[in-house]
């Protein structure tokens, strides 16, 4: 590190500040020597580091190369051979590069690692000139190459050691430089305390140390996080204080994850099994590594990441002072690669389907599996290093010589042909062949895969024989063709019957058409009559005349130019149609026509022409204008009855009028002179006279009465009808009100249910209540116990207002004249009264469009009751 | 002595012979003439035709007027009679047979002062012809009044 020296202060004033200087030069040389010696320790752990990297990148490549090497034989796989030789070479320069730089490595281990080197490299030349058959030299080589596995796994160790130690002793100089730091520190700040006037240049002094400290734990930390391998630093407690970024990369977790080994245990080992495994494992070799007071031993462990991964990880640990240094290296590939050979090679050793390897230049199998060495009657073992010819029969050796020949240029081939078993005996098989080269494109090996087709073989005999079979089925075809040609005869025959059926049909259709009760009429394309009806035949005056055959525009040239256009788009298989047309005729008739002409299919389509349907309407036309003539005429007199009733109506007004005025004057002068006379002249008139004058006076009075009455009931059926919600509740009862008022010496009783609203004329639903009760009062009124009752009550969904009273009632037999004008059921000395009450009630309920009706027995009381249309009690509510 | 004075246009006689005899019989000593047609009506109380010369005062106190009379009818002299700045304010009383409504309300529209029906009863008719006789003359205060 360089240290940053600040400027010195400014030249001392008195002997204190010499003092200071001089601390402060000494202090920060303190810090900077020893900050030199941790820079350079750190170097050396860097370069260590790096060395292990390089070594373990090695490693990688060196089973990544044997890997391609041994299946790169096979173009199936994602392989290949060449890579492989140059990653194993690259490998073993790598190793032999470390050799030099591991300190730690004696004379003697750099010599044994050399030679597993050399004699891995000179294996892997022999295997690649190894002759076919050679089964040593494969085996050989796989036992160098685990042999240099191996050495390289020590070499990885030994760097790691160094690494171990190199970081123990860069600990130990941190600490103390860290000590030396705080001693120059303490020391300045002493002298700092003690000069309170140099405060400023003092914390100036001290932000320095701050910064080189910052600074060289910066680094330290940098190289941690940076370094390419996963680590940990644990204290003595188990708590995690740091953890690279390697680290985080490799398993996900952070220090929040897991803040002590305790949770990195149950996070990285969920499984209950194995975590109690791995701890117990992890705890014997940390004893074991204090009891000998050295590192604790690599193992390796499953790991599962923070995603759920799993990965395979070789751990190493540093017991360090105060804690323990984890590294943590990941074989996760390795092991994957180890697992994919193996899945190779069982595939190989159970695959159903024979396979042979065999060496291209010796023709002799390096290897088979046990499927091709048990259909040919032998053991794998048996035939490994046999020639190939052992399998192939004599005859067929030459060809099959000839045909590896070709395909070593090719790379690829099938070919059937014939093996042969221990026995002697053969069968079909059917080879498909790869040729596995070398860089060169010398040919090296070949993959045969070998299929017994015995099975198809005999399938394909079958078929043969099923071919000529069928040669068999043709001949009898041909016979059951000439029996058929017999039946077509007879088929032909059937089909001309069933012509002269068709033409049956057809004149069946004529008949139906001739009789049909329109005019109608079939036409070919030629618009020539196919068949016709009767009406048809009347309405164009054809009637007599055989026009089948004929043409219609021959018949008929008057035909215009716009019918045959009809005609056109009917033979072009259109449906044209009206519904009412008029037409003027020669003679200047006007008739009527509805009209259709539709297309006519032949059985296979096309259209075979036009059939014409015509009717004449005229008629209905008549009937139709009648209708709205009459119609017309209907309203026209309506609208004069209406004028005409109006008419009426207003001379019966200015007639009842002229009754009201007119009649009365009389009717007066009549009772007023008789009166008079009785009052002027009384004296001197006899009883009888006086008693005939009375009679003059009452007579007058009721036909004033009477006059009245009519007055009511021509009222009733004039002026305009207004609704309006009305309250026959209360109206009643302010009527029953006053009638007692009238005749207070009466007894009895009436009741009025409430709320009995109704829409209508108020005054004019008055006049109804008014008579109705004035009717109960009068009729009740020689009872004992008067009972009135206004009510109402609901039937065929009516809603009824009844008013009944206990009186003298009447014989239903003459119920009908109840309603009628001037008709009375009671006598004038029973109960007096000028009969035209109910007929005004009646008129004015029926006004309203209600029902009235009436229900009574002589001395059992009456009761009236009506109703009133829903939609105007509706409004009332 | 006796200014105060009924106008009576009534055109039935019998009506005017039981009239005459209820004011009479209620001791109604004033002048009372009377019209029988409503254009004799207006002739007396403008002084006109065959009234131009009349004797007595220049209107009377109270008019008793009928509806239905000849030539003008009992509501077209009341419209004349308020068109008329003279007898705007003329005290006047419809006496008649009819209740129609429509008549009712016209005089009323008219500015009748009073709408009294005839009750055909001849006893109920004597009664109040008199009254209003004695209510018109004696107990009613007229615009003219000195």
């Amino acid at each position: 590190m360089n240290t940053t020296v600040h400027p010195a202060p400014d030249a001392p004033k008195h002997g204190f500040r010499r003092w200071f200087a001089l601390s402060v030069i000494l202090g920060l040389s303190v810090i900077a020597l020893l900050s030199w010696l941790h820079f350079e320790q750190r170097r050396s752990l860097q370069q260590a580091s790096r060395q292990l990297g390089e070594l373990r990148q090695a490693q990688v490549h060196l089973a990544k190369g044997f890997l391609q090497f041994s299946l790169g034989g096979d173009p199936q796989t994602p392989f290949n051979r060449a890579e492989g030789i140059v990653l194993l070479r690259q490998s073993v320069l790598s190793f032999e590069r470390s050799l030099s730089r591991l300190e730690s490595l004696s004379a003697e281990e750099t010599e044994t690692f050399r030679q597993t080197a050399e004699s891995f490299l000179k294996q892997l030349e022999n295997w690649r000139n190894a002759p076919a058959g050679d089964l040593a030299t494969p085996v050989r080589l796989r036992i160098a190459f685990s042999a240099l596995e191996r050495k390289a796994g020590k070499l990885d160790a030994l760097a790691q050691a160094e690494i171990n130690k190199l970081r123990a002793d860069n600990d130990r100089h941190y600490l103390l430089s860290l000590a030396g730091s705080l001693l120059a520190l303490s020391l300045i700040t002493g002298i700092v305390l003690n000069a309170v006037r140099k405060e400023r240049l003092a914390s100036r002094q001290g932000a320095t140390f701050r910064e080189a400290h910052r600074s060289s734990e910066t680094r330290f930390r940098r190289l941690f996080d940076d370094t390419p391998v996963a680590m940990v630093l644990t204290d003595q407690n188990g708590r995690l204080i740091a953890q690279n970024k390697c680290h985080e990369r490799l398993f996900g977790f952070t220090l929040n994850d897991t803040p002590s080994l305790d949770d990195w245990w149950l996070q990285a080992y969920p499984d209950p099994a194995y975590h109690t495994a791995v701890t117990a494992r992890w705890q014997a070799a940390v004893d074991l590594a204090r009891q000998r007071n050295g590192d604790i031993e690599a193992g390796e462990y499953r790991v599962t990441c923070k995603d759920g991964s799993e990965r395979m990880v070789q751990i190493f640990g540093i017991l360090l002072a105060d804690g323990m240094l984890s590294t943590f290296l990941d074989v996760t590939d390795n092991r994957l690669a180890e697992n994919r050979l193996r899945l190779w090679a069982e595939a190989f050793e159970q695959a159903q389907l024979g396979l042979a390897i065999s060496d291209a230049r010796s023709n002799a199998f390096i290897a088979v599996n046990p499927a091709f060495a048990r259909e040919r009657g032998y053991t794998p073992e048996e035939l490994t290093g046999k020639p190939i010819g052992t399998v192939f029969p004599e005859d067929r050796q030459p060809e099959i010589r000839q045909y590896l020949a070709s395909i070593d240029h090719s790379t690829h081939g099938v070919l059937e042909t014939e093996h042969r078993r221990r026995d002697g005996s053969r069968f079909p098989v059917l080879l498909d062949i790869t040729v596995l080269k070398d860089a060169d494109g010398q040919a090296i090996n070949r993959v045969a895969y070998a299929l017994d087709i015995t099975e198809r073989k005999r399938a394909e005999q079958a078929l043969a024989a099923a071919q000529s079979a069928a040669l068999t089925q043709q001949k009898q075809a041909r016979i059951a063709t000439l029996n058929q040609m017999q039946d077509a005869n007879a088929a032909r025959e059937r089909a001309e019957k069933a012509l002269a059926a068709l033409h049956e049909s057809r004149e069946r259709l004529a008949l139906f058409i001739e009789h049909a009760p329109a005019a109608l009429a079939m036409f070919d394309r030629e618009m020539r009559y196919i068949a016709v009806s009767r009406r048809w035949l009347a309405d164009y005056a054809l009637t007599g005349h055989d026009i089948i055959g004929e043409s219609h525009y021959a018949i008929l040239p008057e035909i215009t130019e716009e019918w045959k256009a009809v005609h056109r788009r009917g033979l072009a298989g259109k449906v044209v149609r009206a519904d009412a047309e008029r037409f003027r005729r020669a003679d200047g008739s006007v008739q009527w026509i509805r009209w259709e002409v539709h297309p006519w299919h032949e059985a296979d389509g096309p259209v075979g022409g036009i059939v014409i349907f015509s009717e004449d309407i005229s008629r209905q036309k008549q009937a139709e204008e009648d209708i709205r003539q009459l119609n017309a005429d209907l309203e026209r007199r309506v609208l004069e009855r209406t004028s005409e009733l109006s008419a009426a109506n207003a001379e019966l007004e200015s007639f009842a009028y002229a009754v009201s005025h007119d009649l009365r004057a009389p009717l007066r002068a009549m009772s007023g002179f008789s009166q008079a006379m009785v009052e002027d002249y009384g004296n001197e008139l006899s009883d009888e006279a006086r008693g005939y004058l009375d009679q003059i006076v009452i007579a007058s009075r009721r036909m004033g009465d009477l006059i009245d009455g009519i007055l009511t009931l021509s009222r009733s059926t004039r002026g305009e009808l207004l609704r309006n919600p009305v309250d026959i509740s209360s109206m009643a009862t302010r009527k029953l009100q006053t009638l007692a008022g009238e005749t207070p010496e009466r007894q009895g009783q009436w009741q009025v249910e409430p709320g009995l609203d109704v829409a209508g004329d108020e005054r004019m639903i008055e006049v109804v209540i008014d008579n109705l009760l004035d009717n109960a009062w009068k009729y009740s009124s020689r009872v004992a116990s008067p009972v009135i009752r206004v009510y109402s009550e609901t039937r065929e969904g009516k809603r009824w207002i009844c008013v009944s009273d206990n009186g003298a009632g009447f014989d239903m037999a003459h119920a009908e004249r109840l309603f009628k004008p001037f008709q009375r059921l009671h006598r004038q000395d029973e109960f007096p009264g000028i009969g035209i009450g109910l007929a005004t009630v009646q008129r004015i309920i029926h006004r309203h469009g209600g029902d009235i009706e009436s229900r009574g027995q002589p001395g059992q009381g009456a009761t009236f009751r009506f109703t009133l249309p829903a939609s105007l009690q509706n409004t009332g509510n | 002595m006796h200014t105060k004075s009924i106008l009576l246009v009534e055109d039935n006689p019998q009506d005017e012979m039981l009239t005459l005899r209820a004011l009479r019989r209620a001791n109604v000593a004033n002048r009372i003439d009377v019209a029988r047609d409503g254009q004799q009506a207006l002739d007396y109380l403008f002084r006109e035709g065959e009234y131009a010369d009349r004797e007595g005062p220049d209107l009377p106190t109270v008019v008793v007027l009928d509806i239905g009379l000849p030539r003008l009818s009992g509501l077209e002299v009341l419209e004349r009679l308020r068109n008329d700045e003279r007898t705007t304010l003329l005290p006047v009383v419809i006496l008649t047979s009819s209740d129609e409504e429509q008549d009712r309300l016209r005089s009323y529209a008219f500015r009748c002062n009073s709408f009294v029906r005839k009750p055909v009863d001849f006893a109920e008719f004597a009664e109040t012809v008199a009254r209003l006789g004695v209510y018109w003359l004696a107990t009613n205060e007229t615009p003219s009044a000195k």
